[in-house]
């Protein structure tokens, strides 16, 4: 693959003990290909490989993007951050690091760990009157009974 | 070309919440109707949620702005004049398909801004017109939630008990008894119990890039499979143009391009626009005669204009303990309506809701999640550790004013695949907007420092969230200031109607889409009341 481009992706993502730099997982490659399902992403792309290739002789290519041109290092850098974190080897050391189940969103879904909180404020009515008879009616049986379970037949007598 | 005619009795264009609930709600009484919808079904499978690299999905092919995701059936809207992007979905079931079913009802003052609080305008008709359609709607719908929040009128029992608080939610929860501000749980249309073939929600997440389960309701599988199995007819692929009129002012029909491209007419004796705030202007000011030079039924110049959009800041609080935010549906747990009516002594009219997100997976945690930029380079996977799953967001939903330069107009210069002119937004912040973000961003950190975040980050309004499209077609007694009447029919053309997002004249501060859908349940009880069909 590039080294240019090589080189930029590791500016971005690089390694350390735990996670894998951009350029073990090769995503230099998962960009070009990821890029080559849109046509304005593909030319895109091109404009980053043309701009790398100008500025070879500069030691910290991603800061010189992002210096000289905002709008192709963001998108450049969605792409990388993409290519990377849907990388098996990226989720796994994600899971390795916090409580990510590592797997899709489906089918299993994941357990919501959860607690009980009861609102401190069931029993008093805060909703403001709307200057109508009706929101005046409904506003004093509601402060009567706040717990009431009220029925469609009811409601539907708020009607004009 | 020859265009191929045909004749039905009601026509709805677009299927997506209004349109379904007002299909379903004629057929039920027995009246012919007939739906084109330019998209095609979804299967479940489409979320793509089950694959391995479903986050690349979600830019992509999944994205809720058209404009990136440019499937066929989408249409260019040209955003470059609005600071707030597009997100809608074009198919059966329409941005059902990709929301996040959060479902909160207008309170009853929303229906008198002008009258309570001397901005905006009213509507026509009252909460109290809606309440019962509310109600026939969570029941379709499939409503979480339970009954008893002191801070709206009351309901009926929900349909499941709400979805989980999470650990976050929970100490978010705490905080907001500790400072003693109204909260209560979201109602939603995500099941928490199984319910038919619909399964209970399974926390997997990303809601909006749709259900494989169905815990998550769309339309296309709540409302569409009872409207047709009572005998409506849905047509997909259909891609209307215009509208069509005849010389004594009245809708004919409409003008259509069916999947092969073949071009077609469809007469009927009422047409019903159901193509969200951005779609239905767009389809009726290009629908231009002699008779209508500004756009159909367009004489109070109305028709495009007042663009409501819901500002939505996000402060997003980074928790020491690992409260597993990637888990849970992600859009909502707790509402919180403590800053939601006018308050004189604030420098803003009327007002926020708050609601409290989950966080989100690996890759849009990388890029920043809602609210936060975290580096690229050698500190980035640090400043990751530090944020997954650690995290919980406040979103603000803001209430927008209706102002007429904020508006959908038409721009021939792009065109959709049948040469039909692409629909502009143009949106800007107006100071009252600007003042109400700046408290809720001040709130909202505040009640994030009190949950136990260590540090906060605050974004002044999401500008992907243009999801909440509102007014451009609004409902109002006068005709010079609206465009429809409370019944939903246009003033000019007595025989049109708008059912969707476009006739709020107000925007509330909550979700739109159980409003909308109750306004539609009744725009059809009302005009088979009125013998017109």
């Amino acid at each position: 693959m590039n080294t240019l481009l090589d080189r930029f992706t590791d500016d971005l993502l690089p390694g350390n003990d735990h996670w894998p730099a951009a350029t073990e997982i090769e995503v230099g490659a998962a960009m070009q290909h990821l890029a080559s399902t849109d046509s304005e992403q593909k030319s895109l792309f091109y404009r980053l490989l043309d701009f790398l290739e100008n500025h070879k002789e500069r030691p910290a290519l991603a800061e010189i993007l992002e210096a000289k041109d905002s709008e192709l290092f963001g998108f450049a850098k969605v792409l990388a951050f993409e290519a990377y974190y849907i990388h098996p080897k990226v989720r796994e050391v994600v899971a390795s690091r916090s409580m990510y189940a590592n797997r899709s969103p489906q089918p299993a879904g994941f357990p919501v760990v959860t607690r009980r909180v009861i609102p401190w404020n069931e029993d008093e009515i805060l909703w403001r009157s709307d200057g109508t008879e009706r929101s005046n009616e409904v506003l004093i049986e509601q402060k009567k009974d706040p717990k009431k379970t009220w029925t469609v037949e009811e409601i539907r007598q708020w009607r004009r | 070309m020859t265009a191929l005619h045909d004749e039905v009795n009601v026509l709805v264009v677009g299927a997506g919440a209004a349109g379904a609930a007002f299909t379903w709600r004629l057929a039920s009484m027995g009246v012919a109707v007939t739906c084109l919808e330019q998209g095609e079904w979804q299967s479940p499978e489409s979320s793509l949620t089950s694959l391995e690299n479903w986050e690349s999905k979600r830019l992509r092919e999944r994205s809720p702005n058209p404009n990136i995701r440019r499937n066929a059936a989408d249409y260019p809207i040209l955003d470059d004049t609005s600071i707030i992007k597009p997100a809608i979905f074009n198919g059966v079931g329409g941005s059902t398909i990709l929301w996040s079913a959060h479902t909160p009802r207008f309170r009853p003052s929303d229906f008198r801004v002008k009258s309570l609080d001397g901005v905006g305008a009213d509507w026509p008709i009252s909460y109290w017109d809606l309440a019962e359609y509310y109600e026939i709607n969570d029941e379709i719908m499939g409503t979480s939630g339970s009954h008893g929040d002191p801070g709206n009128p009351p309901r009926t029992p929900r349909t499941t008990p709400p979805v989980p608080l999470g650990l976050a939610g929970s100490r978010i929860a705490d905080a907001l008894n500790d400072l003693k501000w109204h909260w209560w749980p979201s109602d939603g249309n995500i099941l928490t119990l199984d319910r038919g073939s619909r399964k209970a929600c399974n926390g997997c997440g990303p809601c909006e890039m749709g259900c494989a389960t169905g815990a998550r309701a769309s339309v296309d599988i709540t409302y569409w499979p009872e409207a047709l199995a009572l005998g409506a007819e849905l047509r997909t692929g259909a891609t209307v143009r215009r509208v069509l009129v005849d010389t004594t002012g009245r809708a004919t029909g409409v003008e259509w391009t069916d999947h092969a491209g073949q071009e077609r007419v469809t007469h009927a004796i009422v047409v019903v626009m159901a193509c969200n705030g951005v779609g239905t202007p767009r389809i009726l000011l290009n629908s231009v005669s002699k008779e209508h030079p500004r756009g159909l039924g367009n004489s109070s110049d109305q028709l495009g204009r007042n663009l409501m959009l819901h500002p939505i800041p996000v402060v997003t609080g980074v928790f020491d303990e690992d409260v597993q935010s990637w888990s849970g549906n992600d859009a909502f747990a707790l509402l919180i309506q403590e800053f939601y009516e006018n308050d004189e002594s604030r420098d803003f009219k009327r007002g926020y809701e708050m609601q409290v997100t989950r966080g989100q997976g690996p890759l849009v945690t990388a890029l920043g999640g809602f609210s936060h930029d975290i580096p690229w380079g050698l500190g980035h996977h640090e400043a990751f550790e530090k944020y997954f799953g650690h995290v919980a967001t406040v979103a603000v939903t803001c209430e927008d004013l209706p102002h007429p330069n904020n508006r959908v107009t038409i721009d021939p210069s792009v065109t959709d695949r049948c040469g039909v002119p692409a629909a502009r937004m143009s949106y800007e912040l107006e100071e009252n907007s600007k003042k109400m973000i700046k408290h809720g961003v001040k709130s909202a950190t505040a009640l994030l420092v009190k949950a136990g975040a260590r540090e906060t980050h605050a974004k002044p309004f999401a500008p992907s969230a243009g999801f909440h499209l509102m007014g451009t077609a609004r409902m109002g007694s006068n005709p010079k200031e609206s465009f429809v009447n409370q019944a939903c029919r246009s003033h000019d053309v007595p025989n049109l109607l708008v059912i969707d997002g476009s006739v709020f004249a107000s925007a509330g501060a909550v979700n739109p889409t159980p409003t909308l859908q109750a306004v539609a349940l009744r725009a059809a009880d009302l005009l088979r009341e009125d013998a017109l069909v």
